[in-house]
């Protein structure tokens, strides 16, 4: 029997569907274009220019200019960086929060699982973008209370998950072996379990990661979020919304593009989904089956 | 079943003092001033502020306030605004009917839509017209409320100008006719999660052993369908349905913005901006209340659908 070296080529060969690299290479260049941003914008995104504005499209300006004389193009290559940026925000914050949260309450069960779950039940009495609009109440208008707001709503989410994973991987073996040898907690659920959960966890991060765009664009479309001058998708879309019957790409184009990364997003996230559920696989062609058994059945 | 439904009430009373806690608290830790929006245009003398202050209870501690305010409103007592001096009571009052037909409206819409939708792409699993819809429905869940707003916005205003969707109401003709374009907009997003989720549950529900048997008696496969699978693959879609009744909450909010209507999430977003206390405090714990509620009737609903729920609820005590 010779030893299987071709198995995790084709185990990685599983994830490279065609809708996991389309959507991986479109996230992939939006996330290059916001990092090298100041480079390759025409203009600068936050100059004003009322001579030039709300022109239609043209050579020189891509999408056109909006109310205050400002190229869309920059502005939409500015605000890939505030979006994906505040959106990691968010889930970095459900995540350090939710993770342990989820993995303490799931170990120890009783009374801290139901303190938790009562936690989580409160966040859960606000419907989600009513608890942020509060928060933005409390302590100011503002990017970072945004993210803030939002990730706390997030974070039931997360840790839920991570408390039901948890819940499966702390009866089987490998754990109870842990304990025997005398392993500490903590060290069991950091070192152990915690990586067992990392596949499923990141299927629900990348969709997080979508739903995170979705509320944050609401957020600064209604103006409680970002603050003038910052380009973002969301706020874009709330100035071009007057003047929609002249110039409709003002409002148009970024929202494009939240919905072109937030596909990609649920896309990519399926795929790992389904990558990781072997059931759903699909069976390669069956000239490549055959060729594999009769490889198998020689070497 | 009974019980059940006392016992959810029960845990609801602490949730609910513990949210109107940080509610109060959260608002209270504005930095807007109050004592300038109720004085509002007139000259501020100190005399008049210090009135001000006694009148609204600004001197005495917050718990204090707190008390008042919640001893209020559980006698059903709103209050009245700072910047205009109405009743809250009779502001919700007329904004509530077009929030709560929005959600109503769409409700419907996505029911209606989505479950058939479901349906056929359940059994059409695999055939250019699943995969079509399966990418249609996966564009509308990833675009945001008012994404689509604009675009019908947009294509309406081409198509049919005369069409009104802006403006006041006073018949109920025109309050159909104004809410239509809107509860069209929050319903997309909602058919697109509930057809995937019927849709799901449905091709489970077909690989069932009782599928295969009512089949193998010679069932048509319409009745098979329709009269045995439906029912069983609705469970999620309602468990579904009663999750997303906060976002489509919060989604009203949003299209109310777009589509300038003047329901509770305009009046609960000016009372943010303009610092008015009561109407933010009283606006989003009846919200908080009726979102509650909701998912009460929803969890019910399930329980009384699904006698399995009902029975392990009473087995694990």
């Amino acid at each position: 029997m010779t030893i299987d070296t071709t198995s995790k080529r084709k185990k990685m060969g599983g994830l490279l569907t065609a809708p996991a690299v389309v959507t991986a290479s479109i996230l992939a260049i939006i996330i290059i274009a916001a990092v090298v941003a100041p480079l390759i914008v025409p203009y600068n995104p936050d100059k004003l220019n009322l001579y030039e504005s709300l022109m239609k499209p043209s050579a020189a300006h891509l999408f056109g200019t909006d109310k205050s004389g400002r190229d869309i193009l920059s502005r939409i290559i500015f605000g890939a960086r505030t979006t994906l940026l505040s959106s990691m925000g968010v889930v970095l914050i459900s995540m350090i929060v939710g993770i342990p949260l989820g993995l303490i309450s799931g170990y120890f069960g009783g009374k801290i699982d139901s303190f938790i779950m009562r936690l989580w039940d409160i966040i859960l009495a606000f419907p989600s973008l009513l608890l942020a609009f509060i928060f933005v109440a409390a302590f100011g208008k503002g990017l970072v209370n945004a993210i803030l707001a939002i990730g706390i709503v997030f974070i039931p989410m997360i840790s839920r998950l991570t408390r039901s994973l948890t819940l499966t991987e702390k009866n089987k073996l490998y754990v109870q072996s842990a304990k025997s040898i005398g392993y500490s907690n903590t060290r069991i659920l950091f070192r152990h379990i915690l990586p067992n959960c990392v596949p499923t966890l990141i299927t629900e991060i990348t969709l997080d990661l979508g739903y995170a765009i979705l509320d944050l664009a609401a957020l600064n479309f209604i103006g409680l979020g970002v603050q003038p001058p910052i380009a973002d998708w969301g706020a874009m879309m709330q100035e071009g919304l007057v003047y929609l019957s002249t110039n409709p790409l003002i409002s148009l184009v970024p929202g494009i593009a939240i919905v072109l990364t937030v596909v990609s997003l649920n896309v990519l996230s399926d795929s790992i989904q389904a990558y990781l559920d072997p059931s759903q696989r699909k069976l390669p062609p069956i000239k490549k089956l055959k060729k594999q058994m009769v490889g198998e059945l020689i070497g | 079943m009974f019980k059940y439904i006392i016992k959810r009430l029960l845990q609801l009373v602490p949730i609910l003092f513990i949210v109107s806690v940080i509610i109060f608290s959260m608002v209270r830790l504005s930095n807007i001033d109050p004592v300038s929006l109720i004085v509002g245009s007139k000259r501020s003398t100190p005399e008049i502020i210090a009135q001000v202050k006694e009148k609204y209870n600004f001197n005495k501690p917050l718990p204090v306030q707190y008390g008042i305010w919640l001893s209020d409103l559980l006698k059903g007592d709103l209050g009245d605004d700072y910047k205009n001096k109405q009743s809250i009571a009779s502001l919700i009052s007329q904004s509530l009917p077009v929030t709560a037909g929005l959600v109503l409206f769409s409700s419907i819409i996505a029911l209606l839509v989505a479950i058939p939708i479901g349906i056929i792409t359940a059994v059409k699993k695999n055939t250019w017209i699943d995969k079509c819809l399966s990418i249609i429905t996966l564009v509308f869940v990833s675009a945001p409320g008012f994404l689509t707003g604009i675009f019908l916005i947009l294509v309406f205003s081409h198509i049919a100008p005369s069409f009104s969707f802006t403006g006041s109401f006073s018949t109920f003709g025109e309050y159909v006719q104004r809410l239509s374009m809107p509860s069209l907009v929050l319903a997309f997003g909602m058919i697109a999660l509930i057809s995937r989720i019927t849709r799901s549950s449905m091709i489970k529900e077909h690989q069932s052993s009782y599928r295969l048997t009512a089949t193998a008696k010679g069932l048509p496969s319409r009745i098979v369908i329709l009269k045995h699978c439906l029912k069983n693959a609705l469970i999620p879609v309602i468990t579904v349905f009663g999750i997303q009744i906060g976002t489509l909450i919060s989604g009203a909010v949003i299209v109310e913005n777009v589509f300038s209507l003047s329901g509770v999430g305009s009046l609960l977003i000016n009372g943010i901006n303009d610092g008015n206390y009561p109407v933010v405090q009283d606006v989003t714990i009846i919200l908080v209340v009726i979102f509650l509620f909701l998912s009460l009737l929803v969890d019910i609903l399930y329980a009384a659908i699904d006698p399995r729920i009902r029975y392990n609820a009473n087995v694990s005590k």
